[in-house]
């Protein structure tokens, strides 16, 4: 309170000093704020065009979208793309998923759900019962994310192509 | 993303409702605006949110409505014609002693809210005593007083 002195005519303790610098405080924090929507609207906080990713090809019967950017408690998507390639002579697909990633996750519904899941020591394998057609059939994990941080996941078919993948989530 | 657009929806969405709902309803807060304003962060909140519970997107969602917040006001200092729109304009309620019905009625405010108001601020006691009483912008009630003769 050194700097401050009252003026002259009334009892107000005016620290024109320190205004003006909270004043300059206050322009750099909104443009920080408009920065911060700015990248939260192009997706680096999740759920945008900077925010999606995928992995794997159409050609290889395996493609996975997926979010480079989740947030921990919020809802999440995992789709997977069945081509052909991937298809088993009884129209059946099979589909692991790595069970250190899928820990840290909830997993809310599959759709359309899987015919059978069988436990692996390190993954889950899914089996689909898919018609034959020739664009890619799309299966949706819906999640629930509860990883914080770095986590690294890998999707493939047993026998095939297998795509691995990296996620941040943010608390 | 989504954090962002919906609040800046809901941002509009509250300011057209509260501006079209007018001046005095958010003005002279009563115990039963506050528990309205209450129920609507309730309602609101849940749209906004959707499902969504972790801090970033909390933190987005309020950096999102007081950066539009900012933004709105650094724009109405320039453009006195978008003050009108957002803000309202202030009105004589009473002019020179006499009171103005017309007005007092599209306002919602009778003489009662005007000597409320005086008893508040300045501590008059009869309608005789107001010079001028005006509803300002924000829905508040100024009140003048005639000078002691």
């Amino acid at each position: 309170m050194a700097k401050s002195e009252k003026t002259e005519t009334t009892d107000i303790t005016e620290d024109l000093g320190f205004q003006q610098k909270s004043w300059a405080v206050q322009r750099v924090a909104w443009l920080v704020m408009l920065a911060l929507s700015a990248a939260a609207l192009l997706g680096l906080f999740g759920g945008g065009p900077f925010s999606g990713a995928e992995v794997g090809t159409d050609g290889s019967g395996l493609r996975i979208s997926y979010d480079r950017f989740v947030r921990q408690e919020a809802p999440a998507t995992l789709n997977i793309h069945v081509g052909a390639p991937a298809l088993r002579a009884d129209s059946t697909a099979q589909i692991w998923i790595d069970r250190k990633w899928l820990a840290e996750m909830e997993v809310k519904r599959i759709t359309p759900e899987p015919e059978s899941s069988l436990v692996e020591p390190d993954r889950i394998l899914y089996t689909f019962r898919i018609v034959p057609s020739s664009a890619p059939t799309v299966i949706t994990w819906y999640l629930e994310t509860h990883a914080l941080g770095r986590s690294r996941g890998a999707v493939g078919v047993p026998g095939g192509p297998s795509y691995p993948f990296s996620q941040f989530a943010y608390p | 993303m989504d954090s962002v657009i919906r609040a800046a929806a809901v941002y509009f969405m509250l300011l057209i409702v509260f501006r079209l709902a007018g001046n005095r309803s958010i003005g002279q807060i009563t115990a039963f605006d506050f528990v309205l304003l209450l129920i609507i962060s309730e309602a609101i909140q849940a749209a906004m949110t959707t499902g969504d519970h972790s801090m970033i997107n909390a933190f987005l969602i309020v950096i999102t409505l007081v950066g539009l917040d900012i933004m709105m006001s650094l724009w109405k200092q320039r453009s006195t014609r978008l003050e009108k729109i957002l803000d309202g304009v202030p009105v004589l309620l009473m002019e020179n002693g006499k009171l103005n019905r017309h007005i007092m009625n599209k306002e919602r405010v009778d003489e009662g809210d005007i000597l409320a108001a005086a008893r508040e601020k300045i501590g008059i006691e009869r309608v005789d005593q107001i010079k001028h009483a005006v509803v300002e912008a924000n829905g508040a009630i100024s009140i003048i007083p005639k000078r002691q003769p």
